[in-house]
């Protein structure tokens, strides 16, 4: 199998992705130390080859692109009467360690089991101080948040941060995915969340490769799919540098790039699916459920993702699908970190620092329109009593005329 | 007959229970005879395959590997259907998983839905049997939740130690067997016959495709 051509062909690209990680991190380094930061750049960097490359960087960046920060003053983009900004980056707020008592035994229980399940593929020292940590993140978090409920593989998705950061940092960068981007999987009814996500996945596929979806709609749910939309594919893939790419893809993205990642997977994968029978759900689970852990071409896997979402955007997707049961409070549905688009100032210590949040993506954002929308009311309504006014002066006029003439 | 003695067999065996109790580790014992310390929580549901000759017949059992935690459990009944026989799992050392076996019961037979609800194969498997410390849930106890719930066989197992691992899976297989005594049949048939269990909607889509065809015919 290994012939000496292939592997000087391996070691040629092992190479070139080693100079390319190199020129990628420099290149967003100086994203990060530019101030103002441009947000839109640096969720380019997530998106394109590589992601954000290393945990240094993820360090400073994921707070970025999560919204994280103590105290932030929020300046119109077109206001130039700037004042010196004396806020923190980052939140330091610890107070969530005093939740760290759950008061609802079953959910303390589950969180338990699945914690000691944790970390089970990384190979560090002091994974049992990680596990304690991740224990008392959990707690907490759903001590705070009486109305999610745990499912298992949140447990996973905490595990990522903790991995990256401290204690309270991991714990801010949790709740942030878990507002901005996963909320919908901790409704009590699957029906209201998970459900949807496998729902939404398979219209993707529908929609932009036809082919696929015809071998596999006889499944109307893959379960073999939920694992990779609910965790990140963090329960899945055994390398946390892998791991960690999807993140920084993820949270650079609308809400929807794990589902979009999921459909990714199954349509780069379409060959396995050649001699797949009609309803055999055994042998397509099968062909599934051991992607995430060998051979996850997760490069093109993400291009493709972002094929996807070009060709079938998140908007489209989601206005064609309106009634598939998400509630009104669905991240999905409102992607608040996409729509930032005023400058935030934060002083890090002493130095400084500007954020830009430009206006990205998604047009169809409602605040605009309806700030527009109230612009041009107001604009009628001062028009209206001009006129009014104008009306009134010539009517005045005309009788001051009158009376004259009498 | 002779021709029909060589043909091999799919079994359909779900395996359910509380979260932690072992069902992936007594699977994974089973098919690749090793023992995973680390193991992850299943998540939704997983499957595997293993070829067996049981009683001079050569039988594929399909395994399907649940996840515990309850608010799963709407996914997991889709798995339910069409299964030849079910393993109910608890952990002996953790008395709820226990106390918990009626649940797993009524949910299987509900949303599984086999035909013969009260002769329907189960296995009752009290796992980790290898903790014990005097406060393992005692053998008469179980035996005597069997014997009210339907004469269920009972059997005590330790994925790590693999006691009666192998055991388990067999008696379970050759319940599936006894029930599947009558259709023998070979796989694309069984195949298709599975289909019609699990693909209810989907022949429904077909049948709302077809209704309009007709229309037009008038």
């Amino acid at each position: 199998m290994d012939n000496p051509k292939d592997s000087l062909n391996n070691a040629l690209k092992d190479a070139k992705n080693m100079k390319g990680k190199e020129d990628k991190k420099k290149r967003i380094k100086d994203v990060l130390d530019h101030k103002p930061i441009n947000i839109r750049e640096l969720r380019e960097h997530c998106i394109s080859e590589f992601g954000l490359v290393d945990s240094s960087i993820r360090k400073k960046a994921w707070p970025i692109l999560l919204n994280i920060h103590d105290k932030v003053k929020v300046k119109d983009l077109d206001d130039d009467n700037t004042t010196t900004p004396k806020f923190i980056i980052f939140d330091k707020d610890k107070s969530w360690n005093k939740h760290q008592n759950l008061e609802d035994e079953k959910t303390a229980n589950q969180i338990d089991k699945d914690v000691n399940r944790s970390f089970k593929h990384f190979t560090s020292v002091g994974i049992k101080n990680k596990i304690s940590q991740l224990s008392r993140m959990m707690n907490s978090i759903f001590q705070i948040n009486q109305d999610w409920f745990y499912y298992q593989g949140f447990h996973d998705i905490c595990s990522v941060p903790l991995m990256v950061f401290d204690e309270n940092m991991a714990f801010h960068v949790s709740i942030s995915i878990s507002n901005y981007f996963i909320k919908d999987f901790f409704k009590f009814s699957f029906d209201k969340g998970i459900n949807p996500a496998l729902m939404l996945m398979m219209k993707i596929i529908q929609v932009t490769h036809k082919e696929v979806y015809e071998k596999i709609s006889f499944l109307e749910i893959p379960p073999f799919a939920v694992s990779w939309i609910i965790t990140w594919f963090s329960h899945n893939l055994n390398s946390s540098e892998d791991i960690c790419r999807i993140f920084d893809y993820c949270t650079a993205s609308h809400p929807t790039a794990s589902i979009y990642l999921a459909a990714a997977t199954m349509i780069h994968n379409k060959d396995k699916l050649e001699d797949l029978e009609e309803g055999d759900i055994a042998s397509l689970h099968l062909i599934f459920q051991k992607l995430g852990t060998d051979n996850f071409d997760l490069e093109k896997i993400v291009a493709l993702t972002e094929d996807l979402m070009k060709t079938y955007p998140p908007e489209d997707l989601l206005y064609e699908n309106r009634k598939i049961g998400l509630e009104n409070d669905s991240p999905i549905l409102n992607p608040s970190l996409q729509l930032t688009t005023k400058i935030i100032q934060v002083a890090e210590e002493t130095q400084e620092k500007y954020i830009i949040f430009p206006h990205d993506k998604s047009p169809k954002s409602g605040k605009y329109l309806s700030v527009g929308n109230l612009a041009a009311f107001l604009i009628l309504i001062i028009l209206y009593f001009i006129v009014q006014y104008y009306r009134s002066l010539t009517w005045l006029k005309a009788e001051r005329n009158d009376s004259k003439a009498i | 007959m002779e021709k029909k003695k060589n043909k091999k067999v799919f079994l359909k065996v779900v395996i359910i229970g509380d979260s932690g109790v072992g069902k992936t580790s007594l699977i994974h014992r089973y098919t690749s005879t090793r023992f995973l310390q680390d193991f992850k929580p299943t998540i939704g549901a997983e499957f595997s395959n293993k070829e067996v000759v049981i009683n001079g017949k050569t039988v594929v059992a399909q395994i399907w590997d649940t996840a515990g935690q309850e608010r799963y459990q709407s996914l997991g009944i889709s798995f339910y259907r069409g299964a030849d026989c079910c393993g109910i799992v608890f952990d002996r050392s953790d008395h709820s998983s226990f106390e918990n076996l009626d649940t797993w019961k009524n949910a299987f037979l509900k949303h599984g839905a086999p035909k013969e609800e009260g002769t329907f194969p189960f296995l009752v498997i009290g796992n980790k049997s290898d903790l014990d410390d005097g406060s393992l849930v005692k053998e008469r106890d179980a035996q005597q939740w069997c014997a009210d719930n339907g004469n269920l066989e009972y059997i005590e197992t330790s994925a790590k130690d693999n006691t009666s691992v192998e055991e388990a899976f067999t008696k379970l297989i050759e319940k599936g067997m006894e029930r599947e005594k009558v259709n023998l049949v070979e796989l694309p048939d069984r195949m298709s016959q599975k289909n019609k269990t699990v693909n209810l909607q989907r022949d429904v889509a077909k049948d709302v495709n077809r209704k309009p065809q007709k229309k037009k015919c008038c």
